[in-house]
């Protein structure tokens, strides 16, 4: 990866950014191939519980829906219609470079400041379309999802991974979070796409703020005091 | 072999050859008729590329003498007194295809031979077998006209087997024999009243030891397949299996691996029941064979292998192989409404539009208020006040959303922005991925100068969907926490307004957004953006969080309020200022009596044909039934 005119940090920002587009390529290839056609395999795309003190992971908000663990979120998914994901945008980035500590690498050297590409923290960023139903005729959403993968330290991971032949529980979800954004145009009633046109667009989307009484008004009103609200 | 029988063996020469590798691939019965090990001596001439299997070179030197002559059995022939002849016959016809040299010390092929009935029995040289399974369904021409000849080449276990006092009986029925031993012991190991067949510690089975079938491993690895065709003997249909055999226990076969038992998967894909402990499985990866097979499995036992201790965290693996597993290890690892929830009727989930928002502090709350309104009017003091020198930057720009509004999308150019999009679906060079990562504020400023300005909506229930949820594991700055702290994951959907003045146009355009950013403790604030991802899309779909009447009648109500749908259904949602003085004034009137929030007023309103008499009357028949975000916190 190195390069002679590249500083040592920009070499190794390089050589970390390309293992995590790597860790999200596949890891998305493989987690919405399971999504549409092996759902029974979703909960192994999950880290192990942990409940500590301040936060359970995996952490799993779907469709406005939170779910205890990877084994009842797949068993909601099981009980889906058919699905069909089509990613349309990617990203990725490394939030903590030393999330797995040295000691707990399978195969590491034990040393802090190494095998950062083994030990890091991911997020990833999806935006794409989910078609529902039928797989050509259904109604097909947008949608965004964003997951925070982990290292999984069961698993002797190498050094520079590449994942020639595909996904293989490498990094597991620790935080997910997945949104519809759009409505299918199928679903929508008799001009009604339309009405919401007028009423997203130009002339209003800037009239009243401050005018509902501050901030907080806002946020109430968003139904955001209303905390941790779950399964229905 | 009879399971595969005459009428599959036309094929001549190498065609046979490759016929067979298929076969044993699949499983079917080829036990003791192994072409690979018991190959020539000597390396295959000419003939590259059809014999492959004969290529290899012998590994077994045992019986291969001269003295150990094996048999091969000729019938299809019918006149006794054509015997020499037919022996002249096959003997050419075997020499042109032998890989020894012609005549030298060993003479002929065939050494001698006799007449039982209708069988000629050849007693050849290990090493020439192959030479007369090539010809087999050759034809004869005899007196009575041309007549096909079936001939079988020896099994492995025959020169075991030649001390055995029915050698005499026509070879062609050894496999039968080997058949109805396998289907005896079937039947032994069956329990009609637990419809379990017991296939557990099968080494230790007399009978079994006594036939060699775990002499060598190459027995071995036929015997298994050789027992699923005795099965299938037995139980002659798919449908037969499944209703005799749901449980089967292969415990105590000290089987490192599923290699040489796969084949139970195709014949028995409908056991319930299926025990597995007490054998040599050293990871889960030495179980895949048949991840995702039985797919009635309701119950497995692994225990007593090593992985379970090899291996912490196995039993998520091999739950998720099996849908209705409900017992793993005598753990209930499903419940019947989990399975009943896989088997019920599928449904179509309906978009939310609750917010989920676990913010003790209201750390993200004051956060996002803060952010927008800094990031529409003053960018800079965004970047001092959260942005440090490990934050993050990167937007994708989704160019092609065929989903929600699809192609009626307000497509308006990217202009500026698209140089910085680091969609990863598009952008391939590790470098030109790597250059489109923005850290620290220097970089993020250069970044952002590129944005065109921008104008958030207000936080109102219809503009955004919002989630927080705790994120553990966030770089700690200070660096007293290994392994990080808990930060929170804030995603955020919408859309928001741009001043466009790229390629000379002066106008307001209309963006869909959806950003997520992951929040640590730091900076001057105490509140640090350690990373921020903001995609962007086409804007003029309709948003998902919005409830739509015609799909809020799907049978999933509980998450939609039970008033919503009726009443989006006739008016769709409202904006307050499109609506009349007169309008606006009821809109007052009802949120002063009810406290619900203005949408939720216009909404009652409207499907009340605007009557405030009618309006109370539904806010009363309905308002048990709203939740609570429905009303204005106070």
């Amino acid at each position: 990866m190195g390069d002679a005119t590249m500083t040592p940090e920009d070499s190794l920002a390089l050589s970390l950014d390309t293992t995590a587009c790597n860790v999200a390529e596949a890891f998305t290839d493989a987690y919405y191939n399971a999504l549409s056609k092996y759902r029974s395999t979703l909960s192994s795309f999950y880290c192990p519980k942990v409940i500590s003190t301040d936060s359970t992971v995996p952490s799993i908000y779907w469709n406005g829906e939170v779910y205890d663990d990877d084994l009842a979120f797949q068993s909601y998914i099981e009980s889906l219609t058919y699905t069909w994901a089509d990613i349309e945008s990617l990203d990725c980035t490394v939030l903590n470079t030393r999330f797995l500590p040295a000691a707990e690498l399978k195969g590491g050297s034990g040393d802090n400041d190494q095998d950062l590409e083994r030990r890091m923290q991911i997020a990833v960023v999806v935006t794409g379309s989910l078609r529902l139903e039928e797989p050509a005729k259904g109604p097909m959403r947008e949608f965004a999802e964003t997951f925070v993968l982990i290292p999984n330290k069961d698993k002797q991971i190498s050094a520079h991974p590449q994942f020639k032949n595909g996904w293989d529980r490498e990094w597991l979800i620790q935080t997910q979070n997945f949104r519809f954004t759009e409505w299918g145009v199928s679903e929508l009633g008799e001009g009604q796409g339309e009405a919401m046109k007028v009423d997203g667009g130009v002339k209003n989307a800037f009239q009243g703020r401050g005018a509902r009484g501050g901030p907080a008004r806002h946020f109430a009103a968003a139904g955001l005091f209303f905390k941790g609200k779950g399964k229905a | 072999m009879p399971p595969t029988g005459p009428s599959s063996r036309i094929a001549r020469g190498g065609g046979i050859q490759k016929q067979r590798a298929r076969r044993d691939r699949d499983g079917d019965l080829v036990m003791g008729m192994d072409p690979v090990r018991k190959g020539p001596a000597r390396p295959q001439r000419g003939r590259a590329g059809t014999g492959a299997p004969n290529a290899r070179p012998q590994t077994n030197g045992s019986g291969s003498g001269s003295q150990n002559n094996v048999d091969v059995t000729v019938t299809g022939w019918s006149d006794a007194s054509e015997i020499e002849k037919l022996t002249q016959f096959l003997e050419r016809h075997a020499a042109k295809r032998s890989t020894r040299p012609r005549g030298g010390p060993n003479g002929t092929m065939i050494k001698r031979s006799r007449v039982t009935g209708h069988t000629l029995t050849l007693g050849v040289r290990p090493e020439d077998t192959p030479a007369f399974r090539k010809i087999n369904g050759f034809s004869f021409q005899s007196a009575h006209g041309p007549e096909k000849l079936t001939i079988t080449t020896p099994h492995l276990s025959a020169s075991r087997r030649s001390t055995s006092p029915h050698d005499s009986a026509a070879t062609t029925s050894e496999s039968d024999d080997t058949l109805a031993l396998l289907q005896a012991f079937l039947s032994r190991r069956y329990d009609p009243d637990l419809k379990l067949l017991n296939l557990s510690q099968i080494a230790d089975d007399e009978e079994m030891g006594r036939l060699g079938m775990f002499a060598s491993a190459d027995t071995t690895s036929k015997f298994f397949p050789a027992l699923m065709v005795a099965a299938c003997r037995l139980m002659k249909t798919a449908e037969e299996r499944r209703a005799h055999v749901t449980s089967i226990t292969l415990a105590n076969n000290n089987l490192p691996n599923l290699d040489n038992v796969t084949s139970l998967a195709q014949t028995f894909p409908a056991i319930q029941n299926l025990d597995l402990s007490g054998n040599a499985f050293a990871s889960t990866k030495n179980l895949r064979n048949w991840k995702n097979k039985f797919r009635s499995l309701q119950h497995l036992i692994v225990s007593g292998n090593p992985f379970e201790v090899a291996e912490p965290g196995w039993e998520k693996e091999i739950i998720s192989w099996y849908p209705r597993l409900r017992v793993l290890n005598a753990v209930e690892v499903r419940t019947d409404a989990d399975i009943a929830r896989i088997d019920g009727p599928k449904h179509t989930p309906v978009p939310s539009h609750q917010n989920i928002w676990q913010d003790e502090g209201a750390i993200a709350q004051n956060f996002l208020l803060d952010f927008y309104d800094g990031f529409d009017k003053n960018r800079e003091a965004v970047i001092l006040k959260y942005y440090d020198n490990e934050s993050t930057f990167s937007m994708n720009i989704n160019t092609g959303a065929k989903g929600g509004a699809g192609s009626q999308h307000h497509r308006v150019g990217w202009d500026d922005q698209l140089p910085l999009s680091r969609n990863l679906r598009k952008l391939n060079h590790p470098k030109a991925r790597v250059a489109r990562k923005y850290r620290g504020p220097e970089r993020i400023r250069q970044a952002w100068s590129v944005l065109p300005p921008t104008r958030h909506p207000a936080f109102d229930t219809n503009k955004y969907s919002m989630d927080c949820q705790l994120q553990p594991g966030v770089p700690d700055p200070t660096g007293q926490h290994t392994g990080g702290v808990t930060g929170l994951l804030v995603t955020i959907h919408g859309e928001y307004e741009e001043h466009r003045t790229a390629k000379g146009r002066n106008e307001v355009v209309s963006r869909a957004f959806d950003r997520t950013f992951v929040l640590g403790p730091g900076g001057p604030s105490g509140v640090r953006v350690v990373s921020d991802m903001f995609s962007l899309r086409a804007a003029g779909g309709t948003p998902a969080w919005i409830p739509q009447g015609n799909t809020a009648a799907a049978p999933q109500p509980a998450i939609v309020p039970v008033a919503q749908p009726a009443v989006v259904a006739v008016a769709g949602p409202v904006d307050v200022n499109s609506l009349t003085p007169e309008q606006q004034q009821l809109v007052a009137v009802v949120q002063r009596e009810t406290k619900m929030i203005t949408q939720y007023c216009i909404d009652c309103l409207a499907a009340s044909a605007w009557d405030l008499n009618k309006a109370a009357a539904m806010f009363n028949q309905l308002k048990d039934t709203l939740t609570a975000d429905a009303f204005i916190a106070m």
